[in-house]
């Protein structure tokens, strides 16, 4: 299939936009595609504009169905459904854990720009992507507002942008990009942290689907809540 | 067609008491509702046919055992939008049905949704969903309607606008206001407009209250 450049895509494949001094981080996360059989391309960017240039990504993409991967996370299963969720949808990503984009109000009041007060905040750590002429025109979208709204989190831009074209991105749940919380609810497709993955990923995600918890290096089964939590999160 | 409102099914003696509860805390909004009562033996699985039971054009559905804390106005308009608006289930994976004794299992993979709190408008696509749903409902188990309703979702290929989980907040963690209250039997906590007013941070609710809790990681990136 050609692109828009008339230069021919390559079918699926992960794409990373790394600065030089994330890439030792982006080789991890290269070795852990073998388990999903993956093509892969990285594209090197300047440190200062590491953040913008995610807006960019459906332009730096080599591929027909692309997901995007912070360098710092590891892929530990198939990733079959995010694809085909993108390819129904044209882009299929989770909500952040800091899920309310209005943050950003607080976090950067020198923005030209403030969100609107509801919107979802979407993690962009883990974007899966097709191009369709809507998936195009939400990215062309992103990269025109991109510095409005402060820039110290490309987050913000992206969920104004999202809402302005009335967009509806594929929602994963949060074990499609697990932020290395002390607590899982089941299989975690990919972890997302520079610490190491579970010892014994492999065989939780195998498992039954259930409660679990995260610490000295593996995950163990675990009661629901309130008890697991008021362990796992303790008063600030 | 009744505009905009909010609609209950209630069956059994606990859910129309408790039912209440969640209507007196539409006052401050001013939200119309209905509440239809259904056989005591019905189960959850007849939420499956609330397009039906539903007398609005924009409906906000809730279990008997919630309560409104905030201004619903954006769910309605993300309805609007996209034809259905809910939150993730806390307990996020739909193939938990697998440990079930039931004719189906769901699709590997796909999201469970709670259908405590769901917004949707009258629509064609939208019927598709819910004639989907209420089709299949007893296939995959009788414990729970949110696996047939997930399975109805990849099912007719809709995409469900997402709300944040504070919409629909079964008492885990929090981050940010809480928008619907989901928890049987327990008032909403006591400090909950302060919560709502202040900065937003990570918290949880412990001992009737919302205190904030250290970021996992020493907030490695959020």
């Amino acid at each position: 299939m050609a692109g828009r450049s008339g230069v021919n895509l390559r079918e699926r494949g992960v794409l990373y936009i790394v600065s030089r001094s994330a890439k030792p981080d982006a080789q991890r996360s290269i070795e852990s595609l073998q388990r999903a059989g993956l093509d892969y391309c990285v594209k090197e960017v300047d440190e200062a504009s590491n953040i913008s240039a995610k807006a960019s990504m459906l332009e730096l993409s080599p591929f027909r169905e692309t997901v995007f991967l912070d360098s710092d996370a590891i892929v530990l299963d198939d990733l079959d459904f995010g694809f085909e969720m993108a390819a129904r949808h044209g882009l299929a990503l989770s909500i952040a854990p800091t899920c309310w984009a209005r943050r950003q109000w607080t976090a950067d009041p020198d923005a030209r720009y403030r969100v609107a007060p509801e919107l979802v905040e979407y993690d962009l750590g883990v974007v899966f992507f097709t191009r369709t002429p809507e998936t195009s025109r939400l990215f062309e979208s992103w990269r025109a507002v991109a510095g409005e709204y402060g820039t110290t989190c490309e987050r913000w831009s992206f969920s104004q942008v999202v809402y302005d074209a009335a967009y509806n991105p594929f929602v994963l749940s949060e074990g499609w990009n697990f932020r290395a919380k002390p607590i899982t609810c089941g299989p975690i497709k990919i972890w997302h942290s520079r610490q190491p993955p579970p010892q014994n990923i492999d065989d939780w995600n195998r498992g039954p689907v259930g409660l679990g918890v995260i610490e000295n290096g593996s995950v163990t089964r675990a009661p629901w809540y309130p008890s697991t939590f008021r362990a796992a999160y303790p008063r600030a | 067609m009744r505009q905009r409102g909010v609609l209950y099914l209630v069956w059994g003696e606990r859910a129309k008491h408790e039912v209440h509860r969640s209507i007196e805390s539409l006052k401050p909004f001013g939200l119309d509702h209905c509440v239809r009562e259904l056989d005591s033996t019905s189960t959850h699985l007849a939420k499956a046919g609330m397009y039906e039971f539903s007398p609005f054009q924009e409906t906000l559905f809730l279990d008997s055992d919630t309560v409104l804390i905030e201004d619903p106005a954006f769910g309605f308009e993300m309805a609007a939008r996209h034809g259905v608006a809910l939150s993730i289930e806390p307990d996020y994976w739909a193939q938990r049905q697998w440990t079930q004794i039931a004719p189906k299992r769901v699709t590997k993979d796909i999201p469970e949704y709670n259908t405590g709190v769901i917004f949707f408008i009258k629509h064609p696509k939208t019927r598709k969903l819910f004639e989907r749903w209420h089709e299949i409902a007893w296939d995959y188990g009788t414990k729970h309607d949110q696996w047939s309703f997930a399975q109805a979702v990849y099912d007719t290929s809709s995409n469900p606008f997402i709300l944040q989980p504070n919409w629909n907040f079964r008492d885990s963690m929090i981050y940010g206001p809480l928008k619907i209250w989901h928890v049987r039997g327990i008032p909403p906590p006591r400090n909950t407009e302060d919560w709502n007013r202040g900065p937003m941070c990570l918290g949880r609710v412990e001992d009737g209250e919302i205190f904030p809790v250290a970021w996992p990681g020493a907030r490695e990136s959020t």
